[in-house]
């Protein structure tokens, strides 16, 4: 028996001194039985849908990770850029989630044309996977949350 | 949807130095509500909404990403200013030049700013230098613009670069935010 059932016993046992330990579990067997649903529900589990969102919120953060290791590594070539662009782009197609796909590949193509700078590129690619990230918040972000914590860092900074 | 404006923040050092870990501990202390995490060559700090990532490179390069509402984005740079050059003290107390670069996703009259006389039409990219030490290099896509700033020196006051970006952001032209004795060159990247 693990210790948090022998704790809800002994909390239940001050409660009835005269109930034995086989009655107390089996009130408790009962009462789970009957109750389930409106444990469930007290619970709140996530929903089907809220586990969608937080696993495309999941997948559009480990992209930007990706993305942030580019900007970080001046030293990585085209086509080794490229080649995380792509991987991305394929994972995003492969789970149905077509318009960011396709604003992938036109981010590959203007790296591969060369017509702005790797810099630049990234820097746009970062944006978009911040606003899909953005768009799969379920509450409005407080604006002047970040301005806040800069804030903070700005006073400490003084020190 | 508030669309968020992006900032990368970096300041390099002039000459490569060996960050050591006494060093990241006084950075850490610093940033002491932020998530902390290494890999190859960087130390890395995130804020737990992943607004603020600052990251700090073995060779002393600190680097931060900012996302930030449009409306609040002069002020933030000039704190990030202030919080990257108390970061760069715990590494060396040598120059480092900066290079900020920001998304921007208010609108920029970007005809108003070169003047009317050049066909914006056939631009990507633009490069200016706005004083001896100051480039400013400005890229679009559709209706958002990169404006980015290199300045060489370490630079002790960020009020000329922020001028320079709200009067870009006011509808000012070129020639009303340079210096008559500054040479302005103007190159462009075309599609």
């Amino acid at each position: 028996m693990s210790e948090g059932i022998k704790e809800i016993i002994s909390i239940i046992k001050e409660e009835y001194p005269d109930a034995s330990e086989g009655e107390i579990k089996k009130a408790i067997i009962d009462f789970v039985n009957s109750n389930l649903s409106k444990i469930v529900a007290e619970i709140e589990l996530p929903s089907l849908k809220d586990l969608r969102i937080s696993s495309r919120k999941e997948l559009y953060r480990q992209a930007r990770s990706q993305v942030k290791t580019e900007k970080l590594r001046e030293d990585r070539s085209k086509t080794e850029l490229v080649r995380t662009l792509t991987a991305i782009q394929e994972n995003f197609s492969d789970r149905g989630l077509k318009e960011d796909a396709n604003k992938f590949t036109k981010h590959i193509k203007d790296i591969e044309e060369a017509s702005i700078t790797k810099k630049e590129a990234l820097m746009y690619i970062d944006s978009d996977l911040s606003e899909m990230i953005k768009r799969e918040e379920t509450s409005e972000e407080d604006r002047s949350r970040t301005t806040k914590k800069l804030e903070e860092l700005g006073e400490d900074a003084n020190e | 949807m508030n669309k968020k404006n992006l900032i990368d923040y970096v300041s390099i050092p002039k000459k490569e130095i060996n960050v050591d870990l006494s060093q990241i501990t006084s950075i850490k202390a610093f940033l002491k509500d932020f998530n902390f995490h290494t890999s190859r060559e960087w130390y890395n700090f995130t804020d737990k909404d992943e607004d603020i990532e600052i990251s700090v490179s073995k060779t002393g390069i600190v680097a931060i990403t900012l996302r930030i509402s449009p409306e609040d984005t002069e002020k933030a740079i000039a704190l990030l200013d202030k919080i990257s050059k108390k970061i760069c003290s715990f590494i060396s107390d040598k120059d480092f030049s900066v290079e900020i670069s920001i998304l921007e996703k208010r609108k920029i009259d970007m005809k108003q700013f070169i003047g009317k006389e050049i066909d914006i039409k056939e631009f990507r990219s633009m490069n200016f230098k706005v004083s001896p030490e100051v480039k400013m290099r400005i890229s679009s896509r559709d209706e958002e613009h990169i404006i980015s700033f290199r300045d060489s020196r370490d630079s002790k006051d960020i009020s000329r670069l922020l001028n320079i970006y709200s009067l870009i952001l006011k509808g000012k032209e070129l020639r009303e935010l340079t210096p008559i004795e500054v040479d302005v060159t103007i190159t462009k990247s075309v599609f």
